[in-house]
């Protein structure tokens, strides 16, 4: 089933530029992009290969693929198409976790990730608007991560005051900062967690001075309830983790560790060459907030025997 | 030129309410002459070659009914499947006995089953209400049958429940349906996003061309069974704006239906995103194709709430018992901008507003506009006016706003919303009469066809006795007078469509669409009005009886 990520938020909070970003980076992967208004997306004109009707087709493989007024014909004919990637641009209106749904039940796809994006400057003004302060509510509410954008259009004092406002709130969503209307594709999307599907290294400078990627490697299985209880524990700054962990009580098989902000998935997956033999687990999250040491803590506990072995790197 | 013909009838109800009853009306060609009596009629008479009708001598005319909104696309999918119903319909081909409990729904539903010859062919019914019917799920259709794919169409559109045979038939595996959130699997339940895959099989099998059309031929026999001779498509291009117009032109602009549609397209579309001023030349464009029957004119409509059938109307203070939400068709902001750019290109813009929250966007919008660019007859229409404050009727009528009503949400809704959403003085005033005629607001009513049947006298029936489907009256203080209620019927209708100097009334120089009826509207007990037999209508001077 081919992954599925949402990227929602209201108007003018930076949707469009972020999937003009990912349309165009050098990310290797074919992704197929449905947008709600083909206008606004602005597509440099040597990427596009093909253009009929309500699709684009990119030189990189890529698609993107206006909804209309039809949403499941769109999905259905973008997932014939087999791209690496589904991504859902909801409308500004929309709540994320209606859009979620689709994920969870349409053919041929499955739910990886909601990122709802925030306008810093306007956030706090809009969810105390009457017509839609209810609904950017629920939109906050639905993100697996929240993308503040604009953040270098406030003042440091109001940075701290909207982070305050965001982590007092009842449900809670880690937030970090972008710039430009790009984060990493790692972070948005389901790349795979093999080696060889090992993208190219993400070269974009604001990535590197806001994520941090950690790779967290141990030859020995994990105590599996141990571990479980460990990631429900975990800081919310870790916003996406992948990787291959077995447990001691069944060291034979591989599980696939997929975590999207406090959403997470273990599955038992086929043999393949490329599994450790312990536990591989990618963790990305904000540079200034991920606390790597903890993280090791947390690991170095879900072993099942011994002392740890944890290499960084 | 045209011999006159002078039809007398026991009475004529003009809707002119400086001439308001009249014995004769003398018509040449499409048009009215005169209206009066064959005495006052001498000038005209004598002057042209003229006869006598007298076949309506027992009947009573009305001008031909209108109804300013309804939807013909959606209808002709819905005429399509079979009606399991908890109330009687008239359907011209049909008279559809209420159906009540469990037994008799699944009786009913084999009865229709055993009736088709092609043992694959999927069997669609609509009407099914758990507070008549009880649950019908899987298992219980599955008993009906295991082989023929049926699916069963919640009365209000917003659920449907299939068997196990129908799940194949759409092509879903049964992993597929467990995991969706928003399916049922084991009682077959599709609702919300859950509908949309059961769509995906059902849209493409009922809008094939030779199914649509035949739902467009019986939307045309009940259009003409409901005595109009004017409809309002208050939003072509709900499925696909090309297709339903083919079929429109096809199905209707025939010489042999007796009567017009006014083509009202999407300000931006269903979706509700954001467009340019590109849209308004092409809506403007739309004119050029405009035929006999088929007009399109400087009318478009917007969205700002979800609606109450579905659940998803935005609620003023204090909201909703289970602390539910709504949901906006268009963002605020682009509903404003692209009212800014239709506004100034001098149109008429239809809002489809459903409840508080949703009618003070429309309101404060127009408000806006009005002061930026201050227009005087622009007719901003409110369509549905489900739930509203007084003090919103009294804005409207501030700001020149006009009401088109949904009197069925008292009928239909008003027993669910005061139990389960809003309580008893909210739901009570749902879908507002007289309150707007006081102040002065041009009041129509329509059908929203196929949200309540497409029955002008049914509609002006509910806004003049306001009794809920369970039987309670339902704020009688907001009750139309049988006068009003007619006039919302005709001449109103006509003034929110801009062809008021076309139809609606009966007077001379206008177009000679009559209804024809068998009783007095304005004679028989008003709790009757819905059961007035229809003769027949006249459009364009043409006779056209039922089932004639």
């Amino acid at each position: 089933m081919i992954p599925l990520t949402i990227i929602g938020g209201y108007l003018g909070a930076g949707k469009t530029t972020l999937i003009n970003n990912l349309l165009s980076a050098p990310h290797g992967r074919r992704l197929a992009v449905l947008v709600n208004d083909f206008g606004a997306v602005n597509i440099d004109r040597d990427l596009i290969a093909h253009h009929d009707g309500d699709t684009i087709a990119l030189s990189n493989g890529c698609i993107c693929c206006s909804i209309a007024d039809a949403f499941g014909a769109a999905l259905d004919k973008v997932i014939a198409l087999k791209p690496d990637n589904i991504v859902i641009e909801a409308s500004g209106v929309a709540d994320p976790a209606k859009i979620a749904y689709y994920g969870q039940g349409w053919p041929g796809v499955r739910l990886d990730a909601v990122a709802v994006m925030v306008d810093a400057t306007s956030i706090r003004r809009r969810a105390g608007d009457k017509y839609v302060g209810e609904l950017v509510q629920r939109q906050l509410d639905a993100g697996d991560m929240l993308l503040l954008s604009k953040t270098d259009l406030i003042s440091r004092d109001e940075q701290r005051t909207l982070r305050g406002w965001l982590a007092a709130r009842t449900v809670k969503s880690p937030a970090v900062d972008i710039r430009h209307g790009s984060a990493p594709v790692d972070l948005l999307l389901e790349t795979g967690n093999r080696r060889s599907e090992a993208a190219p290294p993400d070269a974009t400078p604001d990535h590197g001075r806001f994520f941090t990627s950690v790779l967290f490697e141990d030859h020995r299985p994990l105590d599996r309830a141990v571990f479980i209880d460990e990631l429900e524990n975990w800081p919310d700054a870790v916003l996406r983790a992948k990787g291959f962990v077995r447990f001691s009580d069944d060291a034979n098989r591989a599980y696939s560790l997929q975590r999207v902000g406090a959403r997470c998935s273990l599955e038992a997956v086929p043999r393949s060459d490329d599994q450790p033999a312990g536990a591989r687990i990618v963790i990305i999250g904000p540079r200034d907030r991920l606390d790597t040491e903890a993280l090791s803590e947390s690991l170095r506990r879900s072993v099942a025997v011994g002392t740890s072995a944890l290499v960084r790197r | 030129m045209q011999e006159i013909i002078v039809y007398t009838a026991r009475a004529i109800h003009t809707m002119n309410p400086s001439f308001p009853v009249a014995r004769a009306v003398a018509v040449r060609g499409d048009r009215i002459i005169e209206v009066g009596d064959p005495e006052s009629l001498r000038p005209w008479l004598d002057a042209h070659p003229h006869r006598f009708d007298d076949r309506f001598r027992n009947h009573v005319l009305m001008p031909g009914f209108i109804d300013p909104h309804l939807h013909p696309s959606m209808a002709a999918l819905l005429l399509q499947m079979d009606f399991i119903t908890a109330m009687d319909w008239r359907l011209p081909w049909q008279n559809v006995a209420a159906v009540r409990g469990q037994n008799a729904f699944l009786d009913r539903l084999s009865e229709i089953e055993s009736a088709l010859s092609d043992p694959d062919e999927p069997l669609f019914t609509w009407g099914h209400h758990p507070i008549w019917h009880g649950n019908i799920e899987r298992e219980t259709i599955n008993s009906v049958s295991r082989s023929r794919p049926i699916i069963v169409w919640h009365r209000g559109f917003h659920s449907l429940f299939v068997n196990d045979a129908a799940l194949s038939w759409m092509g879903l595996e049964r992993a597929d349906i467990e995991r969706h959130p928003q399916i049922d699997a084991e009682t077959g339940k599709f609702f919300e996003t859950g509908l949309a895959l059961a769509f995906r099989s059902i849209n493409p099998y009922l809008l094939a061309p030779e199914r649509f059309a035949d739902g467009m031929e019986r939307l045309r026999q009940c259009v003409h069974h409901g005595g109009h001779t004017t409809i309002g498509d208050m939003a072509i291009g709900i499925f696909d704006f090309e297709m339903e117009w083919a079929q429109q032109l096809e199905s209707l602009e025939r010489d042999d239906t007796p009567f017009r549609v006014a083509l009202t397209p999407f300000a931006s579309s269903m979706a509700g995103g954001d467009v340019g001023p590109e849209r308004v030349d092409e809506i403007r464009a739309y004119q050029a194709r405009n035929t006999h029957r088929l007009k399109f004119a400087n009318h478009v409509k917007m969205f700002a709430d979800g609606g109450l059938f579905s659940g998803l109307s935005q609620f003023g203070e204090p909201g909703r018992i289970d602390g539910g939400h709504g949901e906006w068709m268009m963002a605020p902001e682009i509903f404003e901008k692209v009212a800014r750019l239709f506004w100034d290109a001098g149109f008429q813009i239809h809002v489809h507003c459903s409840a508080e929250l949703g009618l003070d966007l429309a309101l404060d919008t127009l408000e806006k506009l009005q002061w930026e660019r201050p227009r005087f007859n622009h007719r901003f229409t409110i369509e549905h006016l489900g739930l509203s404050t007084l003090e919103q009727v009294r804005r409207m009528a501030d700001l020149g706003a006009l009401a088109s009503v949904n009197p069925n949400y008292i009928f239909e809704l008003g027993y669910a919303y005061w139990q389960n959403l809003v309580g008893f003085e909210r739901a009570s005033q749902m879908a507002r009469g007289a309150s707007l005629i006081r102040h002065n607001i041009p009041t129509t009513l329509h059908s929203d066809f196929t949200m309540a049947p497409a029955q002008p006298l049914n509609s002006a029936w509910i806004a003049a006795n306001r009794l809920s489907e369970q039987g309670s009256v339902l704020c009688p203080e907001e009750r139309l007078t049988r006068d009003d209620a007619l006039r919302a019927i005709t001449i109103e209708a006509a003034y929110i469509l801009g062809m008021e100097n076309e139809i609606g009334s009966i007077r001379a120089g206008k177009k000679a669409d009559f209804t024809v009826l068998e009783q007095d509207p304005y004679e028989i007990p008003v709790a009757d009005l819905k059961d007035i037999p229809i003769w027949g209508t006249v459009f364009e001077g043409r006779i056209f009886p039922l089932g004639g």
